[in-house]
């Protein structure tokens, strides 16, 4: 039997497995759970925790009456309504803390939790420990942007003041997307708006669509953080971001070119956008080619030869002849 | 796994997912909800809320210069299209319904060269779903002078894309997704494209043929019949490749422990043709009766049906242990396939002369079969630590490693069927051949990486933070390459080379806020990266970046800078380069110097943001980059330049950015229903100046352009729903050549070859008229 059909069988039994030992551990009764048809609001607070000092939201609805609104929108909003969070904290004080003592207080503020008073990693940490669980999430402590101390609520709003809409400005360049992830803003205006100098690079004669729309900063790089550089995401498998499209790349090939998968796309390649054709970083193809094959070092990539006249425009397009420059499968020298 | 196997099985899973949705729905207590009043203005109707706007338009177009270019750049075609369009409902009904939030976006179908539709729908404890489907046609002129100029004026140059059409859609489904101790994830993707194009190729192959003719009784001997060196031909090609992605996952919480565990399958198919069905004379022309000819082709197919595969899964896991310590893994393991088919069916002439021994030989058939297989495992882990020691004090570890082995055969055959041109008595027409050829080729690329970055972060108090970090990289890199002709039994390459090197980087930054509204960060790193390009040895890079934001109550205000710098510290001992393509190979010294790569990147960027009043806004920023490569390399010329043959020489590689950019938007409502927006976006790079190669070998480019944009666009607010646009926006590109003495050169029997290329130079001109249509848009 071939491995890689005994890999996936493998694969496929494992996840029976996982799928049989929680069904048996009686967990989807937790998870599915009965509706709450008698809380339409779902705010509601377990009777255990009452005692800790929580009050339910619907107390906090009384003098908080547009941010209750404006969180009854979202999604946090509907947790009360599964069963598997009836015994967990939710609603307002999920965020903010116990509220007994702030509204014993008369509304003292020093008795409540204000995140925007916190530092970002501080505040951070309210949302990572529920959101910390998913690969998307894991590594925030360890990304760009905690390290530059932007925290969760630089780019979210847990209970936002705007909604999902599309704003338009120019007639062919979006401004922002419509966002259903409590976003401040939308994609691409909420990257820009830190990430200014991106926007002269997506304007250059050959680039990707993300001003017009067409992709997002999120199809290639994980916001909250990751293991790759420039938190870059991975596709298909290990596979670099790009070859989630341009899948005409992946190979493997039987003669690889051997920068393409060692050094990566960006070896070649300006991701943003590029006054050169096919987004290079040299606006000669040759150029790009003779730094690399060039007799200085004889590893790895050999000196052009001497028939590579530069004297005549015939040798000054590498890729004319060398056109399967990716990989080749029939060529070691790519010509075909 | 057999098509039928994973057709059943995919079945299997939907149906089985189908069942699962709907039960779990059902088990929802039906029961009907009270009807709260509606308020349209807010969006609200009944238990639902709408917020939705749509944008329906039609363009008109008018392009003058450089259509080619202009395609290739943008593309917007005359016609109906739609816009930046969302459509957002929530449903606040009780009992059993499809979603509580849907969102459904689309942009740019119609005119519009690009275009998305996105459809995310929820309902909390059941399922999230996440889709896209995009298009992009796909237009690409590849004809400038920063490209050379291979082809007559009649062709185009190189690889051009001639309207592809390119799909590409994602389709990801989360069953229990608030679940912390269970989920599943399940998703599709696909991506297609397909469209003509043309291609190039060298015809016939490098290789010189040789066929050794009997010996003649008498008479003059049959000469060799050698083929020497072909031609570029441009070739026809209908692209035509696709993929398909499943992935199937489970997720959830076991003893604290956050786990994932992914499977996911990629199916990819390259069908593409390439294709020449009249003869053609290729690049070189010079068609003389006697002497010299270049090759021809009569006609030439290729088709290359590659089929490749990959099977993935990815293991991940976290867990925070008393808020204190972080931990989080993952564990990915790829296998990827490709077989390996291509068909060459061609016939033409090869290059050579009419009455030498140097024959020019006439394929009336040669045929190429390729088949093989290549396979690429690659496993790829990473671990995640931070220890948090105090509030304010934290400290991380990130370990890195992958590795992958390319490895796989290609198996190469040729045969060709001809006869030399070249004819005497014994051999009236020509002296005829019938040669195979089989190669087995194996190669194998060997990568292993593996990188720690340790770093500590301190805040001191809200408003001052810093870190420290130090990166430590290893690489090994192997290339091996095995070559056997199958014919005669022997071996013509066996080779094997190695390289490693380790990079070490120090990182710094903080994070400090001199008021609440105002934030600045400062990043330096320096050490070692990988010098990607002449492999002299790693570069030292130094990297310093500051960036600063201001919101003021009506003011944003971001301004940053990047200073970078990449530095090889060359070698100052003689460097002896081996010319192996002479007869004997020659050694080219070149002098004890400090051989240099080395890159300078400045960037510049400000840009500011204010809204006094709501009846108006103003945005602008400028962006400034400024980079200057410089690369030591070796560069043959020869004829007619260099008249003693070949010359390698030390050269420049040099290569400059100069690039400003402006932009401003301006929007105003001098009345409750009228708005105007102005906007002006210009890009102008000026390359390297006048900076020109003072000698036949070095390199000195840029691309100078300009490409502006200006913009007027004029709401009327005919109603709270109803918005009449009518605007205007013009685009204008412009590029600059460089001469360049040494660069083109007369070719033989190729008169037009000499001079420049035509700048592709363009403006358009698009008038613009829309509707928008707004639901629960109280903002307005």
């Amino acid at each position: 039997m071939p491995s890689t059909k005994r890999l996936k069988i493998v694969l496929l039994a494992v996840f029976a497995m996982f799928a049989i030992v929680w069904f048996a551990s009686g967990t989807l009764y937790t998870v599915l759970g009965t509706s709450t048809a008698d809380d339409l609001t779902g705010l509601t607070m377990p009777a255990a925790a009452a005692d800790d000092g929580y009050v339910g939201s619907d107390t906090c609805a009384a003098c908080h009456e547009d941010q209750f609104k404006s969180f009854s929108r979202t999604k946090h909003s509907k947790l009360g309504q599964i069963k598997s969070w009836k015994d967990k904290v939710q609603g307002c004080e999920s965020c903010h803390g116990p509220g007994k003592a702030h509204v014993e207080g008369g509304g003292d503020k020093t008795k409540i939790v204000n995140p925007k008073h916190l530092d970002p990693k501080a505040a951070s940490e309210t949302c990572l420990a529920c959101h910390a669980g998913k690969e998307s999430h894991n590594n925030f402590r360890r990304g760009e942007h905690w390290r530059n101390n932007i925290g969760c609520n630089d780019c979210h709003s847990a209970h936002p003041s705007e909604r999902a809409i599309a704003e338009n400005g120019s007639m062919t360049l979006i401004k922002e997307q419509a966002d259903n992830k409590l976003l401040k803003a939308g994609e691409p205006q909420l990257c820009l708006s830190c990430h200014n100098e991106q926007k002269s690079q997506f304007t250059k004669p050959f680039h990707h669509k993300v001003l017009e729309g067409t992709m997002k900063c999120s199809d290639c790089h994980n916001a909250h953080g990751g293991f790759e550089s420039k938190q870059a995401k991975l596709s298909v498998g290990a596979d670099v971001a790009c070859i989630k499209c341009h899948s005409s790349k992946q190979g493997p090939f039987a003669f690889e070119h051997a920068p393409a998968k060692l050094e990566g796309c960006t070896a070649c390649h300006i991701p943003h956008g590029s006054s050169n054709p096919k987004m290079l970083k040299r606006a000669s193809v040759r150029q790009l080619c003779f730094e690399c094959h060039t007799g200085i070092t004889e590893e790895l990539s050999p000196q052009a030869p001497s028939l590579h006249n530069q004297a005549q425009v015939r040798y000054q397009q590498c890729t004319v002849c060398h056109n399967a420059i990716h990989g080749s499968n029939s060529s070691a020298l790519f010509f075909r | 796994m057999h098509t039928k196997t994973r057709r059943n099985l995919i079945l299997s899973t939907g149906l089985s997912l189908i069942a699962l949705l709907t039960t779990v729905a059902v088990a929802q207590t039906s029961r009907p909800s009270p009807t709260p009043a509606s308020d349209e203005a807010n969006g609200t109707y009944g238990n639902y809320n709408v917020i939705a706007s749509a944008e329906f338009g039609a363009r008109g177009l008018s392009v003058n210069g450089d259509q080619e270019k202009y395609k290739s750049d943008l593309n917007y075609r005359a016609g109906a299209r739609l816009f930046n369009t969302s459509f957002f409902v929530q449903d606040h009904t009780t009992g059993m319904k499809l979603f509580d939030e849907a969102l459904v976006q689309a942009s740019g179908w119609g005119s519009d060269p690009t275009g998305s539709f996105r459809l995310n729908m929820s309902k909390a404890g059941i399922y999230k779903f996440d889709s896209s489907v995009r298009k992009v046609d796909y237009y690409n002129n590849l004809n400038n002078f920063a490209l050379g100029y291979a082809f007559p004026t009649n062709f185009g140059s190189e690889h051009r894309f001639s309207d592809v059409k390119r799909h590409f859609g994602d389709f990801d489904l989360t069953v229990f997704p608030e679940s912390q101790t269970f989920r599943m994830r399940f998703g599709y993707s696909f991506n297609n494209q397909s469209g003509p194009g043309t291609w190039t190729m060298r015809y016939p192959g490098f290789e010189a043929h040789t066929y050794t003719p009997p010996p003649v009784t008498s008479g003059t001997p049959l000469p060799n019949t050698t083929g020497t060196r072909g031609d570029e031909f441009l070739v026809n090609s209908d692209f035509k490749n696709n993929s398909q992605d499943f992935r199937a996952g489970v997720e959830g919480k076991l003893l604290d422990f956050n786990l994932g565990l992914n499977y996911g399958h990629r199916n990819f198919n390259d069908d593409t043709r390439y294709y020449l069905n009249q003869f053609s004379l290729g690049n070189d022309t010079s068609q003389a009766t006697t002497g010299t000819i270049s090759a021809t082709v009569n006609n030439f197919q290729r088709t290359y049906p590659t089929k490749g595969s990959t099977d993935f899964f990815n293991f991940y896991v976290q867990r925070t242990f008393a808020r204190r310590f972080d931990f989080s893994g993952r564990f990915i393991y790829g296998n990827s396939t490709s077989d390996i088919g291509q068909i060459d069916t061609g016939s033409g002439t090869s290059s050579g002369n009419t009455t030498s021994s140097t024959a020019r030989v006439i394929f009336d058939l040669d045929q190429i079969f390729v088949t093989g297989k290549v396979k690429r495992p690659q496993s790829r882990g990473d671990i995640g630590l931070t220890y948090r020691i105090t509030d304010n004090f934290r400290i991380s570890n990130t370990f890195n490693f992958d590795q992958f082995i390319i490895g796989g055969t290609s198996d190469f055959f040729e045969n060709m069927q001809g006869r030399s041109q070249f004819t005497n008595a014994n051999a009236p027409n020509g002296v005829p051949f019938n040669s195979n050829s089989h190669t087995l080729f194996t190669d194998g690329t060997h990568y292993r990486r593996f990188t720690n970055l340790i770093e500590a972060d301190y805040q001191v108090n809200r408003r001052f933070a810093f870190n420290i970090g130090y990166r430590y990289t290893h690489r090994r890199v192997a290339l091996s390459a095995f070559e056997k002709n199958l014919i005669g039994g022997v071996t013509v390459e066996d080779e094997f080379e190695e390289d490693s090197n380790s990079t070490n980087s120090l990182i710094l930054g903080t994070r400090f806020k001199p008021t609440n509204n105002w934030n600045v960060y400062v990043d330096f790193e320096k050490g070692q990266s990988d010098n990607v390009f002449t492999r002299l040895s790693n570069n030292d890079y130094t990297s310093f970046r500051v960036r600063s934001i201001t919101n003021l109550k009506l003011w944003t205000i971001n301004v940053s800078g990047l200073i970078r710098d990449n530095d090889n510290p060359g070698t100052s001992v003689p460097i002896s380069f081996t010319n192996s393509s002479t007869t004997p190979p020659t050694t080219v010294t070149i002098p004890a110097t400090e051989a240099v790569a080395s890159t300078s990147t400045r960037f510049f960027s400000g840009s500011v943001d204010y809204s006094p009043v709501d009846r108006w806004s103003f945005s602008a920023g400028y962006t400034y980059n400024h980079q200057t490569s410089n690369t030591d390399v070796i560069v043959p010329v020869g004829t007619p330049v260099i008249t003693t043959g070949t010359a390698f020489s030390f050269a420049k590689s040099l290569y400059y950015v100069r690039d400003n950019y402006f932009f401003f938007d301006v929007t105003v409502k001098p009345t409750k229903r009228l708005t105007a927006f102005v906007s002006y976006r210009i890009d102008n790079d000026s390359g390297q100046g006048d900076k020109v190669a003072t000698n036949p070998f070095d390199i000195i480019t840029s691309y100078p352009m300009k490409f502006q944009t200006p913009e007027v666009k004029v709401t009327y607010r005919i109603n709270d729903h109803i918005d009449w646009n009518f605007g205007y926006q013009y685009y204008s590109y412009s590029e600059r050549q460089i001469p360049n003495p040494y660069a083109w050169v007369v070719l033989a029997g190729s008169p037009n070859r000499l001079g420049t290329v035509a700048n592709q130079n363009y403006s358009a001109h698009m008038p613009y008229t829309s509707v928008t249509i707004y639901f629960g848009r109280s903002d307005r």
